[in-house]
């Protein structure tokens, strides 16, 4: 398992401790996705607020997994998640999904778009 | 918890970097800070800033690279800027160079607000009219009139 991909949002601190020491173990490059769900973010104020709150779970994540020695890179969209997560699975060629299953976005679109996939729900 | 703009120093600006590569961008921004005062080992930072280059792209797309390490040799919480015409590869996600570059270095026992400035940094730089107006900046004191401005 070289790459795994980690959905931020709403995650939860064992989803975090996982996705870590899961590409501790393989050696894998850990992608961390925020996404500023496009649904969620039309009043101004809100889209500052989930902004500062993605960037400051990104580089806690990133501190992290510098510590352990792991190879990471922070994604930041603007989107639907469902849509995004799907194209950079794709893109990255990511073997492995880690999400919260009570995250804000259309599970079973995620995993029926991600079928060959490995998804863990924490 | 300062500012971008208070925490960013004018003399540690460069505004035509003309190192292509990387490693050459981060030696010349590294010994802005050295010359600065801000460093008490270079070595020791040097191979910490690297370790983390080693680790991950701090090329965070859209043209901008934020290089950064938290060292005890550093003294205090600090940001020099550097802005190449010609652009550097950081190894951005997007396959972009980076023509803004923000080097910022913290000590050891400053991580919370370490990891809130490049939060709020990277958060502020994903602004067209921020990057557009950087590219565009005459000098040093209108860099940070304009992080000063959009940090508002």
């Amino acid at each position: 398992m070289k790459k795994i991909l980690l959905y931020l949002n709403e995650a939860k601190e064992e989803n975090i401790e996982l996705a870590l020491s899961l590409a501790e173990k393989f050696s894998s490059r850990l992608y961390v996705l925020f996404c500023l769900n496009s649904e969620e973010i039309k009043k101004e104020e809100l889209k500052d607020k989930k902004e500062d709150e993605g960037w400051q779970k990104l580089y806690d994540v990133e501190e992290k997994a510098f510590q352990k020695e792991i190879k990471v890179s922070l994604l930041f969209f603007e989107g639907k998640p469902e849509i995004l997560i799907s194209q950079l699975m794709k893109s990255y060629e990511i073997e492995a999904l880690i999400l919260n299953p009570f995250a804000n976005l259309n599970l079973s679109e995620v995993i029926n778009k991600n079928k060959e996939r490995i998804i863990i729900l924490k | 918890m300062k500012k971008i703009s208070e925490i960013l120093v004018k003399e540690g600006i460069i505004l035509d970097l003309k190192e292509k590569e990387k490693i050459e961008a981060i030696k010349k921004l590294s010994k802005k800070l050295i010359d600065l005062g801000y460093i008490t080992d270079a070595k020791e930072f040097f191979s910490e800033i690297l370790k983390r280059e080693n680790l991950e792209s701090t090329g965070i797309g859209m043209g901008i690279a934020i290089p950064h390490a938290r060292s005890k040799a550093v003294k205090d919480l600090v940001i020099v800027f550097a802005r190449s015409e010609e652009g550097v590869d950081f190894s951005s996600l997007d396959g972009k160079p980076a023509h803004l570059i923000f080097l910022i270095a913290g000590p050891e026992n400053k991580k919370s607000e370490y990891l809130l400035t490049l939060a709020k940094l990277s958060k502020l730089l994903r602004k067209d009219e921020v990057r557009i107006e950087l590219n565009k900046a005459k000098d040093e004191e209108e860099v940070l009139a304009i992080i000063s401005k959009y940090e508002a």
